[in-house]
């Protein structure tokens, strides 16, 4: 079964709905960036738990991959972003070693793992500690990329109206200017929540 | 999962991870063992784990030590400089004990 959603960066979202499906007898088979594809599996055989690797080297991640798979746990690679162009180069100079450099086709869509396991009633998470900044930094970049864009394309939908007859592409700036401030919303109201985690996280250390 | 190791201190999880490891085991089986010495108190998530295994291996307390016959699985056992720390650690934690007895204990009197 095929099922197209976008979650973007709400992980937890994400998350509780991959386990909604498998507790209806869904079991992940792939993903692509906008589809999920399921098989059928024993209603709550598997349990999902989302990781956010955008921070992570190539090598690091391809050695966890094989360590988790050992574990006997399935893993597959999720979008944050929705990029669709071939051959971008994007630098992330929070990230650690070759992985600064993400590239599409490569890491550049690939901020996510999603680790499946079988369900055994121990409800243990893959990491005490998340990396609850890392997510909060990443997804804040996101939402200003994307406020950026509105501002700019809002900017010459107006300059368009005054300067020029032209009402096809003051409407073609006005709505691609819309189309990214709900994307900036999107992720203002991802950041909110990554943020309220990162909190929590930290008050947990401190006691 | 910092350790304080001027300090002396080890944490749990580290100290655990070690004592796993005095004969050759890989991921999973460090996992059991400390659910099943800790009678499931400590449940290490597998990133955790994985940090951990890493960590001790880049400090040169613990080393792969090749894979295990039919299934292909990583192992890994303690070095010498690990043992040495195990056995500081073992007692750092007797002295703790010691102390913690002679007041606790020893404040009814």
């Amino acid at each position: 079964m095929r099922v197209f959603r976008y979650f973007g960066g709400f992980l937890e979202a994400q998350e509780k709905w991959l386990n909604k499906m498998a507790e209806q007898g869904y079991r992940l088979a792939r993903t692509t960036s906008l589809m999920y594809e399921f098989d059928l599996c024993a209603p709550s055989q598997y349990e999902y738990q989302i990781e956010f690797i955008a921070g992570k080297d190539q090598s690091y991640v391809r050695d966890y991959r094989s360590f988790l798979e050992e574990m006997g746990y399935r893993t597959f690679t999720k979008n944050i972003n929705l990029n669709f162009s071939i051959g971008k180069l994007r630098w992330r100079p929070w990230a650690k070693g070759t992985a600064q450099i993400a590239t599409n086709p490569g890491s550049y869509n690939q901020e996510l793992l999603i680790v499946e396991r079988e369900r055994d009633g121990k409800l243990t998470s893959l990491h005490t500690g998340q990396d609850a900044e890392a997510v909060a930094g990443y997804i804040k970049k996101l939402r200003n990329t994307n406020f950026n864009y509105g501002l700019i394309l809002a900017l010459g939908c107006l300059l368009s109206i005054f300067m020029s007859d032209s009402k096809a592409a003051a409407i073609l700036l006005g709505a691609l200017s819309v189309f990214f401030f709900i994307q900036a919303v999107f992720f203002a109201l991802a950041l909110r929540h990554a943020n309220n985690k990162k909190d929590k996280a930290e008050n947990m250390e401190n006691v | 999962m910092r350790d304080n190791f001027r300090g002396g201190a080890l944490t749990e999880t580290t100290f655990f991870v070690m004592l796993a490891l005095y004969r050759p085991n890989h991921g999973y089986g460090i996992m059991r063992f400390i659910e099943e010495k800790t009678n499931g108190r400590l449940v290490l998530g597998a990133g955790t784990l994985y940090g951990a295994i890493n960590n001790l291996v880049s400090k040169g307390w613990i080393a792969p030590c090749g894979e295990e016959p039919g299934s292909a699985k990583k192992l890994y056992t303690i070095t010498e400089t690990g043992r040495k720390v195990a056995e500081r650690e073992l007692e750092r934690l007797m002295e703790l004990c010691d102390i913690a007895r002679e007041i606790i204990e020893g404040s009814g009197d």
